[in-house]
């Protein structure tokens, strides 16, 4: 059981709306038609409070797919395995 | 994130209120996003709340203040329908004769006035006066969120604290004054200030603080909006004992009750301050407590550390009949609805009972311990006052000439009945060393209900009790809310064919609730079953057990000589609708 990785998916499912999503590196915001520049700062939210991380801007600009967001998380030591 | 919190949207209306409430208690945004979405389901219970419409604005971005404000309205029992106006947008929108709404909140951030906290520009005061202008002249109130302290503020010589400092006066002299000013600052340190400063949700969306601290602005904006639409608290009905002092004046005399304000008396004055801010603010304020009125202002005449006096009230009343008849009364004086009187009473007993036969009545549930208490009233953000009007400030004298002495009317739900909804129990006990200290501490410290002062100590209390021709009982109390313990004590002492009351003390807190006169009966069975058939007892006039004198010629007592005698036959009731037991 990965449990950071099933923290990130419940954020995703919580900000999106939609209890189905699963998380793979590929999801990106073509992937996820709402996910806007609004939802963007929502799901940073989400992810600081989940992971008791910051993240600056900087990063906020880069995790715009799955793939960024979790490198950029593992480099906190969130150790999301995905 | 809790994943209680997930099926929120499918919940019911009390799970959402449930969710509100832990909100305020820990504001987070994701929380109050969550209570937002489930609020945009469809919900037909939602659908009958009284609906607020609300334009936000300001020099920022204003949407994550809306989760908090349409949470906090929620909780209030309102529906919040807002408007976002985009970023510095507000004014354009302001000044549209179309802009319909009944409020506007508007966030005037020191973050946006500072573009990030890197400029000291001087914010457009003209421009922000013709904006409310406008918004007056369609009768739309408006609350201002004053520009926050900004994080470089915390060098005290910083540059940036003169430059608030002066957008701050300059903004207090341009903003009409119908502008509810509502500064930031006190919720600043209340969230946790470095939690409050996070200048990268500024740089990404424009957010003056941290969500979660937006959230708790819009959660405070909340209540404000709620104090200005609802009916506010118009007047305040309050008890003396052990809410304005600490202690009962009857039984520990004015000398000796808590006031002293370095001291156990600080939140007992803290109240008293309270409450005289609020009559200053136009809030009449009545005494209603269960007391012999004279013992029930002399603490106002005598003890000089009191901060509210006697003139302070627009009503007085002190005496054993039960409150609610006197808050009737004040409504009808006053010409004031039931709902917009506050109750303030520390005895749970004494607030379930007004709320029992006047369930409109506001009766803050206020805490045990008195240090909490002007705190829980002040939070609870009924007494806010966003507008001090020269209407408000008269109508504390106003209501003081309109007083008059009302008849005596028909109470509309008999006494009786709600005594016996209370289910009292009464358990009678032989005094024994098992409840000897709490015996002897009522007989030496009762002063009110108290027939002959006799002062005994516990062993001579316990050589009384341990001869086997008297009757020595202690008794303790029970109703539907809880435990009152042990209330009351008689000793009889058994004189052939007569019994004579040697002590007989109530804790003045049961006082009226029939529990007396079940005391008399079960006295009285015993006395049959003794073979004797007359009562004696004497009664020691004092200042304070006035209440005796009316109790013993109720039970139908003859004064006889020094005396008072009452035999067997004579008796008269006693009625009452307590279960009485015998241990």
């Amino acid at each position: 059981m990965d449990q950071a990785k099933d923290k990130l998916t419940a954020v995703f499912r919580d900000v999106f709306k939609d209890p189905h999503i699963e998380l793979d590196m590929h999801i990106s915001p073509q992937d996820l038609p709402n996910w806007d520049s609004f939802r963007h700062v929502n799901l940073i939210i989400a992810i600081e409070e989940v992971f008791l991380v910051e993240l600056s801007p900087k990063d906020v600009q880069n995790a715009r797919s799955v793939a960024s967001l979790v490198e950029i998380l593992n480099e906190k030591g969130c150790g999301i395995g995905l | 994130m809790s994943a209680g919190n997930s099926n929120l949207a499918q919940g019911s209306v009390e799970d959402l209120l449930l969710a509100c409430k832990k909100l305020a208690q820990h504001p987070t945004y994701t929380n109050a996003v969550k209570i937002a979405y489930a609020l945009d389901q469809p919900n037909s219970s939602l659908k009958s709340l009284p609906v607020i419409r609300i334009t936000v604005g300001g020099n920022c971005n204003t949407d994550f203040l809306l989760p908090g404000l349409r949470s906090g309205l929620l909780a209030a029992g309102f529906k919040g329908k807002i408007t976002s106006t985009s970023y510095d947008n507000w004014m354009q929108a302001a000044l549209n004769p179309k802009t319909r709404t009944d409020y506007w909140v508007i966030w005037l951030s020191a973050i946006g006035a500072s573009r990030g906290g890197l400029e000291r520009r001087e914010m457009d005061f003209s421009g922000i006066q013709n904006a409310l202008k406008a918004i007056e002249s369609r009768g739309q109130k408006a609350i201002v969120i004053l520009p926050e302290a900004l994080r470089a503020e915390d060098d005290p010589y910083s540059p940036y604290v003169r430059w608030r400092w002066g957008a701050l006066s300059k903004l207090d002299s341009v903003l009409p004054s119908f502008v509810v000013r509502f500064s930031a600052e006190n919720l600043q340190r209340r969230f946790n200030h470095c939690h409050w400063h996070a200048t990268r949700y500024w740089t990404m969306a424009k957010c003056p603080c941290h969500p979660d601290a937006a959230t708790m602005v819009g959660l405070e904006t909340a209540k404000v909006i709620v104090q200005i639409t609802r009916p506010r608290v118009k007047a305040i009905v309050v008890d003396l004992d052990d809410t304005l002092w600490g202690g009962i004046v009857g039984d520990d005399g004015w000398g000796n009750l808590e006031l002293d304000p370095d001291n156990t008396g600080r939140p007992y004055i803290e109240m008293q301050r309270f409450l005289k801010d609020q009559s200053e603010a136009g809030i009449p304020l009545c005494v209603v407590s269960k007391n012999d009125l004279t013992l029930a202002q002399e603490p106002f005449e005598k003890r000089s550390e009191m901060v509210l006096s006697k003139d302070d009230f627009v009503y007085f009343s002190a005496s054993w009949d039960p409150k609610y008849l006197a808050i009737r009364k004040i409504a009808e004086a006053l010409n004031i609805g039931f709902d917009a009187i506050c109750f303030i009473d520390d005895s749970k007993i004494e607030r379930e009972e007004a709320k029992y036969f006047i369930p409109e009545l506001i009766i803050p549930d206020i805490g045990q311990d008195p240090e909490h208490r002007v705190a829980q009233l002040s939070d609870s953000g009924m007494f806010m006052t966003p507008f001090l009007r020269a209407d408000d400030i008269a109508r504390t004298r106003r209501y003081k000439e309109e007083v008059r002495r009302q008849d005596e009317f028909e109470a509309a739900v008999s006494y009786a009945d709600y005594i016996s909804s209370l289910k009292l129990k009464l358990l009678a006990s032989p005094i024994c060393a098992k409840n000897i200290s709490r015996v002897a501490s009522l007989i030496q410290k009762t002063n009110q209900f108290n027939f002959t002062l006799r002062r005994h100590g516990a062993s001579e209390i316990m050589k009384l009790a341990e001869c086997e021709l008297n009757y020595a009982f202690c008794f303790s109390l029970t109703d539907k809310f809880g435990d009152y313990g042990i209330i009351a004590a008689v000793i009889g002492v058994k004189n052939g064919e007569s019994v004579e009351i040697d002590s007989w003390v109530l804790s003045c807190r049961v006082f009226g609730r029939d529990v007396e006169q079940a005391i008399f009966e079960h006295l009285a069975s015993w006395t049959i079953e003794n073979d004797a058939y007359l009562f004696t007892s004497c009664y020691c006039k004092t200042k304070t057990n006035g209440l005796v004198a009316k109790f013993l010629n109720e039970l139908g007592f003859e004064r006889i000589d020094d005396a008072y005698e009452l035999h067997v036959k004579n008796i008269k009731g006693p009625e009452h609708m307590i279960d009485i037991l015998t241990e």
